[in-house]
């Protein structure tokens, strides 16, 4: 099993994080108002409300524009992208140079679009499966389940905060019960003290609270 | 197919192809080519991994692709084989010189190097005298820059034996040729270069005083930091970045984040000795790991390339480094170094201001094509300034005669067009000494520009060595 140092698991989480929060929200983004019949469920506005931010927008297309390109919006796609490809240049060999080639053409690929068009979009997300895919092919098992680690972490964020079901909260619960099997708790938990020193955030109770919550 | 009208000569249009050179096809009745549609997806395939090779300007940092010149640069059996013999003896010279330097010094005593050009080197490092390294290997990983003039003569220009960079790029460049035209490769035939990671690891396990290897990365900005990143994965090491490292009492240990850690017995680092210990050197350095000095000096882990190289592929000593093949092997060298004169002796110095117009000159303390000052395109001003100064300090500068060297095919826009270009090549050194059959060939971005640093904007090939 391949050694991992602290920083590394660190940006091996947040990798996994900020690959899923793209993914997520590129799905939640076409269900909502990816088709002439959508909106089928949230309007704009409830959609910046889930996520915490103000719905300052004149429209829906400046909302996606926002949320699919603007740099300094933190849960844009692209800003997504961008954190996750520099937290994978550090990666590389530990990632594979595949699974970061497939992070690169996502990015690439969103950076290269100017307006939302939701065919357009579509090879993103086949390059982040790809990225997901070769994670599984190519790295150490220790290395997937921190990337996993930050996946699920992620998954079960958005899905708190759309209120989405409780089946889906508990499979996310349950993925990241499964990753004690392959990681320590004592990693878990290093991996946890270090974001906390580095976030400022009392992550080690989040961890608990996640993985143990009756 | 249409035949083109001359071998070796490329064809335009969509259709297009380059002969490969030297047209090595033509003993067989046949031809070596490369399609132009094949050098595009070479292209591509190399944007696809983002290999790059970081510049600063204006004090910023732009990691930008590196450019690659997707014709290969071809080198025949027979010239390699001498090319081989050449570096190997020159770096087996240099690694008895280093011993020599920091232990009995001989080399100073019997007045084969005047004692100047040792200590008032700033490479030369009192803090490593006495210290021998594990398994008594000092150049590791030699980086040894030549030009081959039109004549065909292959001449040295540097040595680099501190922390070479650049064979990856070749490297990854190789697998990029198997996927796109692997017949080619087979057909003419070309030596494998693809273990070149293998070649590495096993000359850090040769020097492995106990525990596992790593490669030292001084951070993301560092211009080669692809390459760190690569290598660690090919060879199947941790990258580690200094704090990633801690010494406890006579042994540096690998943090792992499950609590345990790992002794680690050789590091490949890729920082320059003055950041490696803050508490023996730069004591600023934030990417080095302290007291690694002091696990150095018992011998209970290598570091490669050893501490204290830089004394010997400084370029005041590279005058003298065919007289330090005659001194510690009695043989002549087998590769020449361009014409060279010191100003520290007064007859090269009046050589050197009397051909100013001529010459190239080259600040020692100077390094990745900055320094490099071609007297013939110097104002008279300009010109009077360099001589004032090489009076000043006649040790600072070397004079060269200036090598016309070859210029090769680079793929540019659609069409062949011809770049200066020189040779990096990989002399390894654990229990024996090898040369990589392969090598970074780097080339002049302007026409008839000499200046083919990495640092400075210039673009790299791959190059086959031929085996039959």
């Amino acid at each position: 099993m391949g050694l991992i140092s602290l920083r590394t698991a660190n940006q091996l989480y947040w990798l996994g994080r900020y690959v899923q929060r793209a993914l997520d929200l590129l799905h939640r983004l076409y269900e909502t108002h990816g088709n002439e019949t959508a909106p089928v469920g949230l309007r704009f506005e409830e959609f910046c409300e889930c996520l915490g931010i103000e719905s300052e927008f004149a429209n829906r297309d400046a909302f996606l524009q926002s949320l699919f390109f603007e740099k300094e919006n933190s849960y844009s796609i692209l800003f997504s992208l961008t954190t996750a490809y520099e937290n994978a240049v550090f990666l590389r060999n530990t990632i594979g140079h595949e699974g970061f080639a497939y992070l690169r053409l996502a990015f690439n690929t969103l950076e290269s679009l100017r307006v939302v068009n939701f065919y357009d979009v579509k090879p993103v997300i086949d390059y982040l499966y790809a990225f997901w895919g070769s994670l599984d092919e190519c790295a150490d098992r220790r290395v997937r389940a921190m990337v996993r680690w930050g996946k699920w972490v992620e998954i079960r964020d958005l899905a708190g905060r759309f209120e989405d079901s409780d089946d889906k909260l508990e499979k996310a619960v349950g993925q990241l019960q499964e990753n004690l099997h392959v990681l320590e708790v004592a990693e878990h938990l290093n991996v946890a003290q270090a974001l906390d020193r580095e976030g400022g955030i009392d992550f080690t109770n989040e961890l608990f609270t996640t993985i143990y919550r009756p | 197919m249409q035949k083109t009208q001359q071998r070796g000569h490329s064809r335009r249009g969509p259709g297009g192809y380059v002969v490969l050179e030297p047209d090595v096809g033509a003993g067989k009745n046949r031809e070596f080519k490369l399609g132009y549609s094949d050098l595009d997806r070479l292209k591509a395939y190399l944007n696809r991994y983002a290999i790059t090779f970081g510049l600063f300007q204006d004090n910023t940092f732009h990691d930008r692709l590196f450019p690659f010149g997707t014709v290969p640069r071809v080198i025949g059996p027979w010239e390699f084989d001498t090319l081989e013999k050449g570096l190997r003896q020159r770096v087996h010279a240099l690694n008895l010189f280093l011993h020599d330097i920091y232990h009995e010094r001989k080399v100073l005593r019997d007045k084969i190097v005047p004692e100047e050009f040792v200590f008032a080197c700033p490479a030369y490092l009192p803090e490593v005298y006495g210290v021998r390294p594990p398994a008594n290997v000092y150049a590791h990983l030699s980086g040894i820059d030549l030009v081959q003039a039109s004549d065909g003569t292959w001449f040295i220009l540097e040595d680099n034996l501190r922390v070479p960079s650049g064979a990856s790029y070749p490297l990854i460049a190789r697998e990029a040729y198997h996927t796109v035209c692997p017949g080619l490769i087979s057909d003419m035939p070309v030596r494998e270069s693809r273990d070149y990671p293998q070649m590495l690891g096993r000359v850090m396990d040769d020097v492995n005083p106990g525990g596992i290897s790593v490669v030292l990365s001084p951070g993301r900005f560092n211009a080669a930091f692809f390459e760190h990143s690569y290598l660690a994965e090919k060879m199947g090491v941790p990258l580690v970045f200094g704090n990633d490292l801690e010494v406890d009492g006579e042994y540096v240990y690998f943090k792992d984040v499950g609590g345990h850690r790992e002794r680690v017995g050789a590091v490949y680092r890729r920082l320059s000795d003055e950041y490696l210990d803050p508490m023996v050197f730069e004591p600023d350095s934030i990417i080095g790991v302290p007291n690694l000095m002091s696990v150095y000096r018992k011998g209970n882990v290598a570091i490669i390339n050893a501490v204290g190289n830089g004394i010997a592929d400084d370029k005041g000593i590279y005058y003298f480094v065919p007289a330090l093949i005659k001194y510690y092997l009695g043989e002549e060298a087998i590769l020449r170094n361009a014409p060279t004169y010191l100003p520290f002796f007064e007859r090269d110095r009046n050589h050197v201001l009397q051909n100013l117009h001529r010459l190239v000159i080259k600040d020692v303390a100077e390094a990745g094509g900055y320094g490099v000052v071609f007297g013939s395109m110097l104002s008279a001003d300009k010109r009077r300034l360099l001589a004032d100064a090489i009076r000043a300090e006649p040790r600072r500068f070397i004079g060269q005669e200036v090598v016309e060297f070859r210029s090769l095919q680079v793929f540019d826009q659609h069409k062949v067009v011809r770049r200066r270009a020189d040779l990096r090549a990989y002399v390894l050194h654990g229990k024996d000494i090898s040369v990589w059959p392969s090598g970074l060939t780097r080339y002049a971005m302007d026409r008839g520009s000499m200046i083919v640093n990495s640092s400075q904007g210039g673009g790299f090939k791959d190059t086959w060595v031929l085996s039959l």
